[in-house]
């Protein structure tokens, strides 16, 4: 029989490296069914023998307050897994012993992982382990998970306890569901958690004295230091990651390996075989420059998801958050929203999901609308392919402009809601502000290699069906004949149809239109399309550097992808809110790009 | 320094065991908790964090803009904002270990 463990314990615990450790690189993500918290589970190997071992989302309490306190409730209470690890930070035992003694009631056999021993071996403190399992009736195994010290007999002691004939079920109690019966309850499990510390743990410095992670918190949240301090961090981000001598560069040397080198080898072999020219064309103009031209952005948006990575596993996010609340509290919502909107900057899809840490319903879905306004890592081809063309002298400088337009739209947009439709209850800013911890290597190598594969796995998808369907679509026309003017293919004429509408922003071509249409696929294909259906030097015709501004601010607006459109509408929980949201949107993708033009247009007559 | 003051201006005073808000107090200074007001959900929230009757908060700092606050309680630091902090009520107790 297969048996299955559930990983447990408070956020800031050091649950992910845990997993990992325990895991490898033999786990797989995927969704809680019905709503968008990440599941993970991967597979504990010993002996021969295989256990299925559960990541339960980070909670401080199993009391049901946000969605992810729910589901793991719902999946200790409703799937009964046959063991639970429950991962206890030894640096901050009071508060994770609160949930463990709540885990304990729920009458499955459990045991604790007690992590971060090495950090507590640092600042010269001790705890007795032994007393702890004794006083808690559960067997203790200090680790660090980190440095993997302790997790063989961890394992060993798991595999040995998992064979153990299961206890009955023991029926929750629901009775204690009134608000002064659940506060009692705290009350008193914090009252045990308190008194068990004080027999186990031995502190070496007073409590209050200042730690490592506390100097370096005076100089980052320092009153003055701080925002230029995060100024320059975000900075640095993007300077790295955008910096043609730098990022950049990495996607230099996939273009021309695309374009240059593959594109040629492929040439030069379909001649050899003599293949018909469409199968060229197809090859070529079509696969090639589409997923090709997606594929070279892969190491900048790897770089961007590793930045953001670093900065949340280090303490830093939560801090950034701590700084911005007050300006937040402008715009109806808190410090907790920048998380979503900088994590927006790399992909759209998990800064949605990430939306789920909010507990106003509101703020959630203000945040939900303005996240996509964040210029995410897929429409960094598209500035790149227009600046290139039309700003070759400041692509910096017009890509920057680019993702600060985004933001002050967000801004915008956020300000106006909040004292309108979405105006409303008060939100609250209450989080922990975890120690600052150097991030594990392993583990931001795993979170990016996760997102870099989920790209490439739409690069060889959505973007390779979309790409043939572009070349298709372009290539004949409704008969099916392959046409030698494009305008005569069945995009040109669909494109011609709603061309019209974009013709107030300056690029009403049935080309720009249907390279929109594309990007609702996903946005690289706004790319890949302009590669297929203008050839060679034919964009500096269609565009001028104004109508190439307005059409850029229009794709950093507009609608995002299906991916998006999909976590919107299971974050939403509502589809007429994610229809009403891609409405809002491309209105306001449309307002803005129509400014741009008009006041652009203005500008260049006058200069 | 400024919080330094502030705290021994405290002690001094007659009324050291007054009753006050979280949200009056300065950086450096205790407050026991004496009861967390407002709504069900928000009491609970605060609770479940490990903010209830009898434990010790030190106010730790305030955001560089003034508001939230981050405080110290049982070893791990929260941010809150003042307009929340203002439904805790705590008892100021003297500071030993600042000084």
């Amino acid at each position: 029989m297969s048996r299955q463990i559930a990983l447990a314990g408070n956020p800031n615990s050091g649950k992910t490296t845990l997993f990992n450790r325990l895991t490898g690189s033999r786990q797989s993500t995927g969704n809680w069914p019905g709503v968008t918290v990440e599941k993970k589970t991967g597979k504990l190997f010993k002996d021969g023998r295989a256990i299925e071992l559960v990541d339960l989302p980070g909670i401080y309490s199993l009391a049901c307050m946000t969605p992810e306190e729910t589901i793991a409730r719902d999946f200790l209470t409703q799937n009964r897994p046959d063991l639970i690890i429950n991962i206890v930070d030894v640096t901050n035992l009071e508060r994770n012993l609160f949930l463990t003694l709540q885990l304990k009631k729920l009458g499955i056999p459990i045991l604790i992982a007690l992590n971060m021993m090495d950090e507590l071996a640092l600042a010269g403190d001790r705890v007795d382990s032994e007393r702890l399992s004794a006083l808690l009736e559960i067997p203790v195994f200090p680790v660090s998970a980190r440095r993997g010290t302790g997790l063989n007999q961890l394992i060993d002691d798991l595999f040995v306890r998992i064979d153990a004939p299961k206890p009955p079920s023991t029926e929750l109690t629901e009775a204690a569901c009134t608000p002064e019966a659940i506060e009692a309850e705290t009350e008193d499990l914090y009252r045990r958690a308190s008194a068990i510390q004080a027999q186990v743990f031995y502190r070496q410095h007073p409590p209050g004295s200042l730690n490592r992670s506390d100097r370096i918190d005076r100089l980052l949240t320092n009153r003055f230091l701080a925002i230029p301090i995060f100024l320059v961090i975000m900075m640095l981000v993007f300077l790295i990651t955008f910096n043609e001598n730098l990022g950049g560069r990495l996607t230099k040397w996939l273009d021309v390996f695309f374009n240059d080198i593959l594109a040629g080898i492929v040439a030069t072999g379909l001649e050899l075989a003599q293949a018909p020219a469409w199968l060229h064309s197809l090859l070529i103009e079509g696969i090639i420059a589409g997923v090709g031209g997606v594929l070279t952005f892969l190491p900048q948006i790897a770089l961007l998801f590793l930045f953001l990575a670093i900065l949340e596993d280090s303490g830093y996010m939560a801090r950034a958050a701590f700084i911005m609340d007050r300006l937040f509290q402008h715009l109806g919502l808190s410090g907790r929203s920048f998380i979503p909107m900088l994590m927006g900057f790399g992909c759209t899809v998990p800064a949605i999901m990430a939306t789920r840490t909010l507990e106003n319903e509101r703020e959630r879905r203000l945040t939900i609308l303005i996240t996509p306004f964040m210029s995410c890592g897929a429409r960094m081809p598209i500035y790149a392919y227009f600046t290139a063309v039309f700003f070759a002298a400041h692509k910096g400088l017009i890509t920057f402009a680019m993702y600060l337009g985004g933001v002050l739209v967000a801004i915008i947009v956020a300000f106006v809601l909040s004292k309108t439709a979405l105006r409303g209850s008060e939100t609250t800013f209450i989080i922990e502000l975890p120690p600052y911890r150097l991030p594990d290597a392993k583990t931001l190598l795993l979170h990016v290699w996760d997102k870099v594969r989920d790209f490439i796995v739409r690069a060889g998808t959505i973007i390779f069906l979309m790409t043939v369907l572009v070349w298709f679509l372009q290539s004949f026309d409704f008969r099916l004949r392959p046409v030698e003017d494009s305008s005569q293919s069945i995009f040109g004429l669909l494109g011609g149809i709603l061309a019209p509408v974009f013709s107030p922003l300056g690029f009403g071509t049935w080309e720009a239109t249907v390279a929109l249409l594309t990007g609702l696929v996903a946005k690289e294909s706004v790319v890949a399309t302009l590669g297929i259906v203008y050839s060679e030097g034919a964009l500096e015709a269609m565009f001028t550097p104004v109508s190439a501004l307005a059409f850029m601010t229009f794709t950093l607006l507009y609608t995002p992808c299906v991916a998006a459109i999909g976590a919107m509408r299971r974050e939403f929980g509502n589809t007429r809110w994610t229809i009403g949201a891609l409405f809002f949107q491309t209105a306001v993708a449309w307002i803005f790009a129509f400014l741009v033009y008009r006041i652009g247009s203005l500008l260049a007559s006058v200069f | 320094m400024l919080a330094e003051a502030n705290l021994f201006a405290i002690s001094d005073n007659e009324q050291v065991d007054m009753i006050k808000r979280l949200s009056e107090l300065e950086p450096d200074e205790i407050g026991q908790v004496i009861a967390v007001k407002g709504g069900a959900r928000f009491r609970q929230r605060l609770m479940a964090m490990g903010i209830t009757p009898g434990t010790n908060l030190v106010v730790r700092k305030f955001a560089p803009l003034g508001d939230p606050i981050e405080i110290r309680v049982r070893d791990y630091s929260l941010s809150i904002r003042r307009k929340d902090a203002f439904f805790i009520l705590v008892k100021q107790i003297k500071n030993d270990s600042a000084s």
